[in-house]
Parts: C-alpha cells; sequence; structure tokens
C-alpha cells in the first residue's frame, strides 16, 4: 500500500503544482473582486500543503500491506483489459461506423469475450443492444445517436 | 498485379461515385440523411423555435430534417459542428446574428471557423433589443432612466447577459449614446437577469422584446424602449428609442447556415424552402403564439446583413478587450 | 377560504377522463424518460411539444408537468439498480442507493425513493395551494449572495464528512473544486484549464464524472474478480423495513422541507437540493460511517428533496412566469403557446385552468406513486439477469447516456477517463463521494460570488452584512468549528478530572 499511496499522493501534488504554474499567468483580482486565478491558486495550494501532509503521515506511519486482492487475477486482468479495450475502441469509431454497427461490435466482443456468453446469446444481445437500443431510443424517443459517416453505411441509413 | 488493378479500378469507382453524389443534379437526393444542428440548449427558446421551423420544412421539402443539439459555449459547438461538417447541403444549422459573429471575432473564445466557413442561407426571424424595468420602476421612460443614470453615475444596475454578447455591447452603446456610466450584471441565462429585476436586485434589464413581452402581459415588467427603426408588431403601444432620441438599434436574428463550399443549388434549395414555411399559415400561427416576430431575408440579403454585422462588431471586439 | 374552493372545483376539472389521461400518459412517458439514461425530462418534453400544439391549452399542461415531475420517479431506478445516474439530480442517490442494491435491498430503496417523492412532491404542491405568493416575494430575496453563502454551508457540511480518513477526504473535495475551474472563468470570461479544447469551455460535464467514477469503476472492478457474485437478490427485501420506516421518516421530513424552499428559488437545481439533503443528513446521523456503504437515509433523503424540489420548482412559474430550469421553460412555453401569461394575474384571469392545473399535480403524484410501487419488483428483476449479460446492458446505457448529454463523443471519452480514474481511487482507497459533490458545488460557488460582487460593486460586505446572508456565514462557522469546540471542550473536562 505504501507505493500506492506515494503514487497517488504524487500525482495529487504534481496536478496541484501544475494549477498554481497555470494560475499564476491568469489575473488574480479584478477591481469587482475574485479573478479567473484566485480560486485555482488558492484550491491548488491548499490542495498541494494537505497532500504533503498525508505523504508525511504516509512516510512516518506503519506502512500497511496491500490487501488481499489487490492485483486482479490473470484472467481477471484480462478481462478488465479487454473491456477498457473496447470501450477506448467504441468512443474512437462511433463517430465513424456510426452508433449501430460500432455497438453491435462492443457488445460482440464484451459478451463473447469477457462475458463468455455462447455465440447465438452474444449476438442475440448485440443486436438487442445495438439495433434495438437504436430503435427506442432515436426512432421512439428522438434521440440523436452517432451515424456513420463512411459514404456507403451513410447510404444504408446507419 | 491482378490485384492491383482491382484496387485502382475499384477506389477510381468509389471517388468517381463519392463525388457525383456530391455534384449530382437534382438536390436533395431521395435517401440522404438531412440534419439541423441547433445550438440551444433542449426546450430553451431557441431550440423550440428551430424545432418548429424544421417541422414546417419537412413538411415543404418533403424530406426528414434531423434536429441535432449541440449544446454549449453560447452556439459555439454547434457552430463549430456545421463548420465541419461536409459542404454537400445536407447538414445546416443554427446561425444567430450577432452572436454567432462575436464568437469568432474574440480571441478568447478560441474559435476554429470564421465567417467565411459558413454560408448564410436565409435570415427567419428578427426580434429586437429592450430594455426592460419592473412596473413599479419610477422609470417611466427611457429618459426618466438616464436622467437617473446621469445623476447617479455607476449607481443604476442593468443586467448585460453574458460577457461579450450582444446584449452586453447593447449596454455599452447606451453609455455611450446617452454619455452616463451604469453597473454592468452579467448573468449566465436569460432567466436569470429578470428574476433579478423582479426581485428588486437589479434597475434594469437589456434583452430582446421577446423575452419580456410575458411579463409586461401579466402587469410585471415595462419596456422603456424597443431598439429599432419602428415600433415591434408585438407591442405598439412601446415606443422605440429612435422616438425617444437615442439612436440605437439591434436585436437578436435567427436564420439558417450552412457549411462554405456547398454547392449553390443546395443554398438557393433550401432558400426557397425558408421562404415558403415563413409564408405558410402554420408557421406564421406557430411564431405569433410563441410571440417571436418573423423577418425573412433571402440569402444575398441576408449575406450583406451577415458581412455588416461583421464589419460592425471587429473594432468593437478589438477595442473592448 | 378562496385556494380551497378553487382547488376544489381545479379537481372537478382534473377528474375529467381526458385530463386524467393526459395526466396519466404525461406520467408514464415521465417514468419512461427518467429510466432510460441520457433522455432528460427535458429532451422528454421536446418530444412532446410537437404533440401539444394541437391539445387544448389545460391538456397540454397537464400533460407535460406530469412528465416533468415524472422523470424524477424514474430517474431513481437507473441510478439505484445499475448504478447510472441518468440525471444530476439523480447522481447523490448513487451513493447509497447503488450499495443497496448490491446487497439485495434495492426494492427497499426504490419503495422508499417512490414514497418519499410522493411525499415531497405532495407536501410542495400543497405549498403552492396555500402560500404560494407570499412565500415566493420572500424567495426572491434570495440572490445570488445569499445564494453564495447557502454554498459555503454547504460546503462546510461537506468539510466535516469525517469518514476513514478527513485527509483523504479534504483532498478529494478540493480535487472537486478543482475540476469546477475547468472552464470559461465567470469573472473575466477567459478559458482556464482548457487545453485549447472548445469541449471543454463550459466545464466538465457532471454526469459522465459522476458515471464514470461511481458506475464504471465499478464494473471495472466486478471484472476483474470473475468469481464475486455481484448482486444479492432476495425478493423478501421488497419491502422496507419497520427498522427503515423509522430510518425514514426524518430524512424524508427534511427532504421535503429543504426542497420545497430550494424550489421556491429561481436558479437552484434538483441535484443541489439533493445533495444539501445528503449533506445534511450525514450531518444529523448518529451513525454517519454508514453513508456510502448502503444507507436507506442517504436514499431516502436525497430523493425527496428532488422531487419537492421540482414540484415547488413550479411556484415560482406560476406566480411570477419565472422558469427555473430548461424544462421549466418549457412549460412556461406550453402556457404561452396558449396565449396565456404565467404570473401575478393568472389565478385571477384564468382560475379554471390554474387550478385544474394545479389539482393534477396532486393527481399525477398519486398516480406516479401507484405506477411505480408495483413495478419495483418488475424493476429488480433486471438484477437476475446474469451479470455478463447485464454488465454488457449497463456498458451500452453508460455509452448512450454519456453520449446524448450534449450530442458529443468528448462526453464518452469524459465517462471513460473517469471511469479509469475511479477505479485507481477504488485501488487506493480514497473516498470517491467528496469529489463528486465538490464538483456540484464549485462552479456554483464561484459563479453566484461574481454575480454578488458585481450586483453590490465590488462591496464584500454584502456577505456578512446582510441578514440572511451573514446568518447563514454565521452558520457555516458554527458548522466547522463546532467538532474543534468539542474536542477542546473535551480536553478541558478530561483535564479538570484529571486535576481533581
Amino acid at each position: 500500500m505504501f507505493i500506492v499511496n506515494i503514487a497517488v499522493g504524487l500525482a495529487f501534488l504534481c496536478l496541484s503544482i501544475y494549477m498554481v504554474i497555470g494560475s499564476i499567468s491568469m489575473k488574480y483580482y479584478t477591481d469587482l473582486g475574485p479573478g479567473p486565478g484566485f480560486f485555482p491558486f488558492w484550491l491548488a495550494a491548499i490542495m498541494g500543503v494537505l497532500t504533503t501532509l498525508w505523504l508525511v503521515r504516509v512516510f512516518v506511519g506503519p506502512r500497511q500491506p496491500l490487501p488481499e486482492g489487490f492485483f486482479p487475477s490473470r484472467i481477471g486482468a484480462l478481462r478488465l483489459a479487454g473491456v477498457l479495450f473496447a470501450l477506448i475502441a467504441y468512443a474512437l469509431v462511433a463517430d465513424i461506423l456510426g452508433f449501430r454497427i460500432a455497438m453491435l461490435l462492443f457488445l460482440l466482443f464484451v459478451l463473447y469475450g469477457p462475458g463468455r456468453q455462447s455465440v447465438p446469446m452474444s449476438i442475440a444481445i448485440a443486436v438487442l443492444g445495438s439495433f434495438g437500443a437504436y430503435h427506442l431510443f432515436h426512432d421512439v424517443l428522438g434521440t440523436h445517436l452517432p451515424l456513420s459517416n463512411i459514404g456507403f453505411l451513410e447510404n444504408l441509413g446507419l | 498485379m491482378k490485384l492491383k488493378t482491382t484496387v485502382i479500378l475499384s477506389s477510381l469507382a468509389l471517388a468517381m461515385w463519392s463525388s457525383t453524389s456530391v455534384l449530382a443534379a437534382g438536390f436533395p437526393e431521395e435517401g440522404k440523411r438531412i440534419t439541423m444542428v441547433v445550438g440551444s440548449g433542449v426546450g430553451t427558446g431557441g431550440d423550440i423555435f428551430y424545432r418548429l421551423l424544421t417541422k414546417e420544412l419537412e413538411k415543404v421539402s418533403g424530406k426528414n430534417i434531423e434536429v441535432i443539439n449541440k449544446d454549449g459555449a453560447g452556439t459555439q459547438f454547434a457552430l463549430q459542428a456545421i463548420s465541419t461538417s461536409k459542404p454537400d447541403g445536407y447538414t445546416m444549422g443554427q446561425l444567430a446574428l450577432p452572436t454567432a459573429t462575436m464568437i469568432w471575432l474574440d480571441p478568447t473564445k478560441q474559435a476554429q471557423f470564421k465567417g467565411d466557413s459558413f454560408i448564410p442561407v436565409s435570415m427567419v426571424m428578427s426580434d429586437p433589443g429592450a430594455t426592460a424595468v419592473r412596473a413599479d420602476s419610477p422609470y417611466k421612460n427611457m429618459k426618466d432612466f438616464i436622467d437617473a443614470a446621469k445623476a447617479n453615475p455607476g449607481k443604476i444596475k442593468i443586467g448585460a447577459g453574458a460577457r461579450n454578447t450582444r446584449q452586453h455591447f447593447d449596454v455599452l452603446a447606451l453609455e455611450k449614446a446617452a454619455g452616463v456610466t451604469v453597473q454592468k450584471v452579467h448573468a449566465d441565462s436569460t432567466a436569470q437577469p429578470v428574476t433579478l429585476l423582479i426581485g428588486g436586485q437589479l434597475d434594469a434589464v437589456a434583452e430582446s422584446v421577446g423575452d419580456f413581452l410575458n411579463m409586461v402581459k401579466s402587469g410585471q415588467l415595462r419596456i422603456l424602449g424597443v431598439w429599432d427603426d419602428k415600433r415591434s408588431p408585438l407591442a405598439p403601444e412601446i415606443p422605440t428609442m429612435e422616438e425617444q432620441g437615442y439612436k440605437l438599434y439591434s436585436g437578436a436574428s435567427r436564420g439558417l447556415a450552412i457549411p462554405a463550399g456547398t454547392p449553390k443549388e443546395a443554398v438557393e434549395f433550401w432558400d426557397n424552402a425558408v421562404k415558403k414555411v415563413t409564408e405558410s399559415a402554420e408557421f406564421k400561427d406557430g411564431m405569433a403564439k410563441l410571440g417571436l416576430p418573423i423577418k425573412y431575408m433571402n440569402s444575398q440579403d441576408y449575406a450583406k446583413l451577415y458581412k455588416e454585422t461583421e464589419d460592425r462588431i471587429k473594432p468593437i471586439m478589438s477595442s473592448g478587450n | 377560504m378562496d385556494a380551497i374552493a378553487g382547488l376544489m372545483t381545479g379537481f372537478a376539472g382534473a377528474m375529467t377522463p381526458e385530463n386524467l389521461y393526459y395526466a396519466f400518459i404525461g406520467s408514464l412517458l415521465g417514468t419512461l424518460v427518467g429510466v432510460l439514461p441520457g433522455v432528460g425530462s427535458a429532451a422528454g418534453m421536446a418530444i412532446l411539444i410537437p404533440v401539444t400544439f394541437n391539445l387544448p391549452a389545460e391538456g397540454a399542461i397537464i400533460m407535460l408537468s406530469a412528465l416533468f415531475y415524472g422523470s424524477y420517479y424514474g430517474g431513481t431506478i437507473t441510478t439505484v439498480l445499475l448504478g447510472i445516474p441518468g440525471e444530476s439530480a439523480s447522481a447523490v442517490t448513487l451513493l447509497d442507493g447503488y450499495q443497496m442494491a448490491k446487497q439485495g435491498r434495492g426494492g427497499a430503496a426504490l419503495s422508499v425513493a417512490a414514497i418519499g417523492s410522493f411525499i415531497g412532491g405532495t407536501f410542495a404542491a400543497c405549498g403552492l395551494v396555500v402560500a404560494a405568493p407570499v412565500m415566493v416575494q420572500y424567495a426572491l430575496k434570495f440572490g445570488p449572495t445569499e445564494f453564495f453563502s447557502l454554498m459555503i454551508v454547504a460546503t462546510a457540511l461537506l468539510m466535516t464528512f469525517a469518514g476513514t480518513s478527513m485527509l483523504k477526504s479534504l483532498i478529494m473535495g478540493l480535487f472537486g473544486f478543482s475540476l469546477a475551474t475547468v472552464g470559461m472563468d465567470p469573472a473575466i470570461g477567459i478559458p482556464r484549464f482548457t487545453f485549447g479544447r472548445i469541449e471543454l469551455m463550459d466545464g466538465i460535464s457532471f454526469v459522465p464524472v459522476v458515471m464514470g467514477l461511481f458506475g464504471l469503476s465499478e464494473i471495472f472492478e466486478n471484472l476483474e474478480n470473475p468469481a464475486r457474485k455481484v448482486f444479492q437478490t432476495s425478493m423478501k427485501s421488497l419491502i422496507p423495513s419497520m427498522q427503515d420506516t423509522k430510518d425514514c421518516i426524518g430524512p424524508v421530513a427534511r427532504g421535503t422541507v429543504l426542497g420545497f424552499l430550494l424550489g421556491l428559488i429561481p436558479g437552484t437545481t434538483q441535484a443541489l437540493a439533493s445533495f444539501l439533503s445528503y449533506t445534511t443528513e450525514v450531518k444529523v446521523s448518529k451513525s454517519p460511517e454508514r453513508f456510502g456503504h448502503g444507507a436507506i437515509e442517504g436514499v431516502a433523503g436525497p430523493e425527496t428533496a428532488n422531487n419537492s424540489h421540482a414540484n415547488a420548482a413550479l411556484i415560482p412559474l406560476f406566480t411570477l412566469g419565472i422558469p427555473g430550469s430548461p424544462s421549466i421553460a418549457i412549460l412556461l412555453g406550453a402556457f404561452m403557446m396558449n396565449g396565456l401569461a404565467p404570473g401575478p394575474l393568472l389565478f385571477a384571469t384564468s382560475p379554471k385552468l390554474a387550478w385544474t392545473v394545479v389539482a393534477s399535480f396532486f393527481i399525477g403524484n398519486l398516480m406516479l406513486l401507484i405506477l411505480n410501487l408495483p413495478a419495483i419488483p418488475l424493476w429488480v428483476m433486471i438484477l437476475k439477469i446474469p451479470y455478463s449479460i447485464l454488465n454488457g446492458l449497463i456498458l451500452t446505457f453508460m455509452l448512450i447516456g454519456a453520449y446524448s448529454l450534449s450530442n458529443s463523443a468528448f462526453d464518452v471519452g469524459t465517462l471513460i477517463a473517469f471511469g479509469v480514474l475511479g477505479y485507481i481511487f477504488r485501488k487506493a482507497e480514497f473516498p470517491l463521494a467528496p469529489t463528486a459533490l465538490t464538483l456540484i458545488l464549485g462552479p456554483l460557488l464561484e459563479k453566484k460570488m461574481r454575480l454578488a460582487l458585481e450586483l453590490s460593486g465590488g462591496d464584500l460586505s454584502v456577505f456578512y452584512a446582510t441578514p440572511i446572508s451573514g446568518t447563514l456565514l454565521a452558520l457555516a462557522a458554527l458548522i466547522v468549528l463546532w467538532p474543534v469546540y468539542q474536542v477542546l471542550a473535551n480536553t478541558y473536562r478530561r483535564r479538570t478530572a484529571l486535576v481533581k
């Protein structure tokens, strides 16, 4: 836990230093009161002080061992990485392939891979979650969802 | 070798196909998706106006048009989306003048588009600016207000929209024209300054006629002057600023913009459609209910106004900051 | 009494079959819109607007208002069962509601939320009948200055959340405040920490952040532990126990009053009402450590407060014509489209319509209760879906919800980024709630301060020298200093005892 605490503490410290530096170049005070730099400066400064206190306490205090299950099992890590990858991939391609195809692929991957569902089940849920959800949200409720901007998919209305 | 030929041939075919789809005669083509990008948040006055317009445009053009709200940063998100969309005539959206002009002329907004990123299609409505006070206010007309402002420099509090918006510049123009200074209070929505005015925290508010009409009808507010060269048909009893000796004109207009580079025929198609809409009885009825005055302007006139607005605001923006 | 007589004629008007039908459709759609993430009440009402063009004025307004307050009933369902807050108003409910669902008490949470919502909504409707005009005049005195001081009270309440580690909570709270500084600054209008992204001009969107920090990071944690049973579902726990009911009386009562009072003040949001209710409950609780781990008070209070607020927020509309939020602005539009001007004269010029609509609020809230309570077992059945499938569907809803907030892929990115961040914080045992809460407060705090100073011409004394604001600031000081005093008093007592 020591390393984790130090790492998170340092990350917060970096953030507060970054904000303090960033806020110095902003106007600190205007003739009507605090300017744009006022709040970021003080928030970051206090955050920096508190984080330093925290880091000191971590150094001085007793070293706690990592709690059980801190590191996921190999399978768990793979599932996590798989879903995270799928999410990022979805975010990147949704505007290109359109919601329905991107979501279909996303769900197929998530359900069949990390979800360990059978092929027919994965396909059924994926179709429901992509084309079905599109129908509900777009056609019934009038919500806009990403559409494809690739010519031939666009002409298919996807 | 064979593969290479196929690739070249097919990409050639694809290129021809896509280029013909842009240049194809007979706009709009069947099966093309048409979108209307609206910069006002769902349910706001601007959004309801564009939804009404879209509904009528669908009737006139016989096409489905999908409304997409890109709400935020004072229509900047929507303008950004319009400017980066394909210039094929199938994406258009909200153009509010002079709000839009002020966005790309304000360097702090870091806009990635300029005046020549858009083609103004047509203007649909224009709501003249107005200055209002509470109904129980001692200021009966603009003169009372200006006299009070002269007697108490910097003490009269006036709601002046968000920073660097049309309302803000209206107040600056009033200060200059009347030789007074007032305390400008910036708000982040139209409802907020009116609330503060009713609550007694503000002495006056600069917005548009349509923003006040409801409260004037319910006996809570009084409009001191309409910033136009003629009286508003929705409130003919209220004098203009010109009548009261101030040559001040302002207002918020709404129309359609389409990305630069869009074929002329597409612009003409939508301009004609808008013209028909503004002449339809149903649209007129809907607009009257919303309290918004229709003002149609065709592409040429609108483009002229668009240019004039930019020329007029440029010096103000550079001196203001 | 005029009001009572008026209300009676109103009930007669609202009980006609067609008006009952409009109230029913509105309630049903409201629930649906609330359940589905990404479709807020404003969007739902916007869909209905074309329909209302052709309806009678009463029917249109009854339907739209039922949809508006009905969406807050529905919003709880997704928040509690799936950990997806569809709207910022239900974000606070997630802290304890989702935990309850994991412990198999999702049904109890939903029941309490529905009953609390009903009580809050009905009370606010009563308020509209009895003393609305007088109270609104007072509420208008609650300007930006007072608003700012109220935010300070909220911050003070937050600071006293002990949690496992005071220092960690404070750091996380400051982290939320820091995130809130991103975007256009309210003082002179320059972009802060936006990295040239125009998507950040209006600040970091709250809903994807909360969805990521709580919902997505939770899914990440569950994924890495394949053997873990995620939801315990037992049908027995559908009904709140006696103990639950007893625990909820206080939170519901406080939530009702708090939501009602805030609702009167134009410019406050439902999210703020549920936030303040939550912090108040933690503060008054004898065992604050249970919060965040499935305390039923943490669901009852905020859910009551946001519904009470939603109904009370209609009061400024009816009496002054002031719309406090986009959804209410749509209602104002519905009035205007029918040639009516809500305001002080509404009850005088068109009494029948006004009272019919007011009476419909009682009917609508009752309908929502009847619609919602029996449906709870059905909703809870969702959790019987095998987790890996449910997981996929939750992710789908999250992705739709995040995207449709402003129709931009940027918010989807925000969701994923904060999901990862939340996962890291969970691993490092940093509490997430303070960040979410300060992210609500931050922008309001700064905006209202600026507005107050523009109104006062830069005079800082308005904050402490005016009665309401001064009292609030004193209260904030008391909240912060009280624990300090207690500690000092205890030490003194111990010392004197030792001396003796």
